[in-house]
């Protein structure tokens, strides 16, 4: 379906949007064309919307490019280029006559709720994706945390060191790592 | 140097051993000791990297491209199922949560009848009293559990149901506390073959690879040769030099997906036709209980007490199911997970989010009878047909529904289903999720036990492994990993693929 709905190549030319223009100056994308930067900026802004502190859609997008960027597995990059394929160009099986990105902030709201409880897997699966992308990349970062309650890490905060392990050597050395003997046995 | 990482190779790797063994998890670090140990000439290769305490900063977006496998983004070719499997020294004892168990006796029955595996409990006995010694195995005390598993162990006794649920073992020593099990413990506390099996192969002379992965074993003549690989650059994941290992032993421990793929490449004869088939994950689902207060959920052991008394299916009349087929483990995310385990997005997304001090949860380990296949494409990367479909469907329905009840007895105000919309009240509704649609893809569903793909077994036309892991088909291949389980274990396999990979390494070493 989703290769059915791949509708750039079929702009009229003197229509072809330069989805080029919509990525932040001086940003160099690893992987992702800046269509799909900008599909899932536009997606990341929606599912983000109210988020508060951290990083915003445009923050979001850049990780993913730098993430997928180190992911061997060719099917993943091809998978997500569907994926963001079918959220900005499924439109039309929603009544909208406008690609993703350039809908009104409800529209596109009402587009992703669509492809949430859609009855095809497919689009719950590009919802899906586009969502891990934008939450998880915003709520690992530590400036989202306080809101959350969560304190986060105790390297640096909490000074334990770890119990010692011999290795043996490490490339040629000697190597240990952690500094305290294991605590002796219970019972 | 027995540990040796990309980063210090300088050119073309050619090593002459006894055994090469693929993986350092569960399984192929306990072989490669065992044998480093008897004497023999061992070299391990890992496709991972090697990371100790002193890298595991406890950060969930650092450690996912450190430690976990296809960067975390292993998915079924239909996107509905996520694979979360370790890549690096220790493999997935590295991220797994340390709640331990051994394989249930019905099970291990199952396997010798259906299948003809020759181990029983009483044979396995020693090799997991062997395993559980050096994992520092021990039933959870109370000050291991954190509130999250003392309101579902509430909730089980508020509904009677206190048989059902049981304190878990845990693979600990010297715990301190932080909850970070599964990012890797920064405090070498939480027992991995990282901190146990893989020192001792490397003290006892074994040459670990990092960043090695094989791509290949050589075989000639029906018998294994060896196995060719690559050392990568860590940062890029490039190729930067060729490995290859000439030996008469290989021993293949590089997990459900990794081993079966691993053969395929390699073109490796198969009497039965079954590697890469029989894929079970034991699908995991998680639940929300929001409670008035603030919980202290994300600190100390993910799991200490688990709702085991559903684990088999019982049926009613005419064979129907009824209930069952699940465990459910106390658990907690760290924000990032959990914010995409909670369903919907936007503003309500966040409302939940704001939330997250004040929820426990509990996830599913499914006792899956519907199985997937791995198979590898024409670049040798995977594709992993799995769902969850047919027979496992009325069982996350009634892992919901029960959790459900569990938490609501507990004290919950309300239980949250990860679809974003189900929001159960009342004991009513919560026996109500027994008509709940379960649509793949709607709810995240990340998949933990990699098992069945090279199973074990009697038959060379049936199965792909002997009891012993050794290859019907070709001599000098073993598999001494969770793909050679017949079928899921039904509880966590770490110890059981240990047990196994005991008995296997043993094995070896009595033959010479």
């Amino acid at each position: 379906m989703t290769a059915a709905l791949a509708l750039p190549s079929v702009t009229l030319p003197g229509c072809r949007r330069r989805y080029e223009d919509d990525v932040p100056d001086g940003l160099r994308l690893k992987v992702l064309a800046p269509w799909e930067f900008v599909v899932l900026r536009a997606a990341a802004a929606r599912i983000l919307d109210g988020a508060g502190d951290g990083p915003d859609a445009t923050d979001v997008a850049r990780r993913a490019d730098i993430e997928l960027a180190t992911v061997e597995d060719a099917n993943v990059r091809a998978g997500v280029q569907e994926v963001l394929t079918l959220v900005e160009y499924g439109t039309p099986l929603r009544g909208y006559l406008r690609t993703f990105s350039r809908l009104a902030p409800a529209d596109q709201d009402r587009v992703l709720l669509g492809l949430e409880r859609s009855r095809f897997t497919s689009a719950r699966v590009a919802f899906a994706t586009v969502k891990l992308f934008a939450c998880y990349y915003h709520y690992t970062d530590p400036a989202t945390w306080p809101a959350l309650g969560y304190e986060g890490p105790w390297n640096g905060r909490i000074p334990l060191p770890a119990y010692a392990v011999d290795y043996g050597t490490r490339n040629g050395a000697a190597f240990a790592s952690g500094r305290r003997p294991f605590p002796p046995e219970r019972g | 140097m027995p540990i040796v990482e990309g980063a210090a190779v300088r050119g073309d790797v050619r090593a002459t051993a006894d055994v090469c063994v693929v993986g350092t998890g569960a399984g192929g670090a306990v072989v490669a000791a065992i044998l480093a140990e008897a004497g023999a000439r061992v070299v391990v290769l890992e496709k991972g990297g090697f990371y100790t305490a002193e890298d595991f900063s406890q950060r969930e977006d650092d450690m996912l491209g450190k430690i976990e496998g296809g960067h975390g983004f292993t998915t079924s070719t239909d996107g509905t199922t996520t694979f979360t499997y370790g890549e690096c020294v220790g493999g997935s004892t590295v991220h797994y949560w340390a709640d331990t168990y051994p394989i249930p006796q019905d099970r291990l029955k199952l396997w010798n009848e259906r299948f003809g595996v020759e181990h029983t409990w009483q044979s396995l006995a020693p090799s997991f009293a062997r395993v559980s010694r050096i994992m520092h195995v021990a039933l959870a005390d109370e000050g291991m559990m954190n509130e999250n598993n003392r309101l579902v162990r509430a909730g089980m006794e508020a509904l009677g149901w206190q048989d059902k649920g049981e304190v878990v073992t845990q693979a600990r020593r010297g715990c301190v506390g932080s909850g970070y099990c599964q990012l890797g413990c920064a405090y070498n506390a939480k027992m991995s073959t990282l901190v146990t099996y893989v020192p001792m192969a490397s003290r006892a002379g074994a040459v670990i690879y990092a960043d090695a992965p094989a791509e290949e074993i050589v075989v000639a003549g029906g018998r294994v040769r060896g196995v060719r690989g690559t050392v990568r650059d860590r940062a890029t994941r490039r190729p930067k030099a060729r490995i290859e290992v000439t030996c008469d032993r290989v021993v293949v421990a590089a997990g459900g997906i990794g081993t079966p793929l691993l053969l395929l490449r390699s073109a490796v004869r198969d009497k039965s036709g079954q590697v890469g088939k029989n894929f079970v994950v034991n699908p995991g689902y998680a639940v929300f209980g929001l409670f008035g207060r603030t919980l202290e959920n994300h600190r100390r052991p993910p799991c200490t007490y688990a709702i085991k008394g559903f684990r088999r299916v019982a049926t009613g009349a005419g064979g129907a199911y009824r209930e069952g087929g699940w465990i459910a483990l106390s658990s907690h995310q760290y924000p990032g997970v959990h914010s995409v385990m909670l369903g919907g997005f936007g503003a309500a997304h966040r409302a939940r989010m704001l939330k997250y001090p004040r929820l426990a949860s509990l996830y599913s380990v499914v006792d899956d009878e519907e199985p997937g296949e791995i198979a590898a494409d024409d670049s040798g990367a995977p594709r992993i047909t799995y769902t969850t479909r047919g027979k496992d469907v009325p069982k996350v329905r009634d892992f919901f529904a029960k959790s459900a009840r569990v938490l609501l007895a507990a004290g919950a105000e309300e239980v949250w289903l990860p679809d974003g919309e189900t929001v159960v009240r009342t004991a009513a509704e919560a026996d109500g999720l027994a008509g709940l649609p379960i649509a793949p893809g709607r709810m995240l569903c990340a998949a933990p036990h990699l098992l069945g793909t090279c199973r074990m077994g009697s038959r060379p036309y049936h199965t792909v492994v002997d009891s012993w892991g050794a290859s019907h088909s070709v001599d000098g291949l073993t598999v001494a990993d969770g793909s050679i389980m017949p079928t899921s274990i039904s509880v966590d396999p770490s110890l059981t693929i240990m047990a196994f990979a005991d008995a296997i390494g043993h094995h070896l070493a009595k033959r010479g």
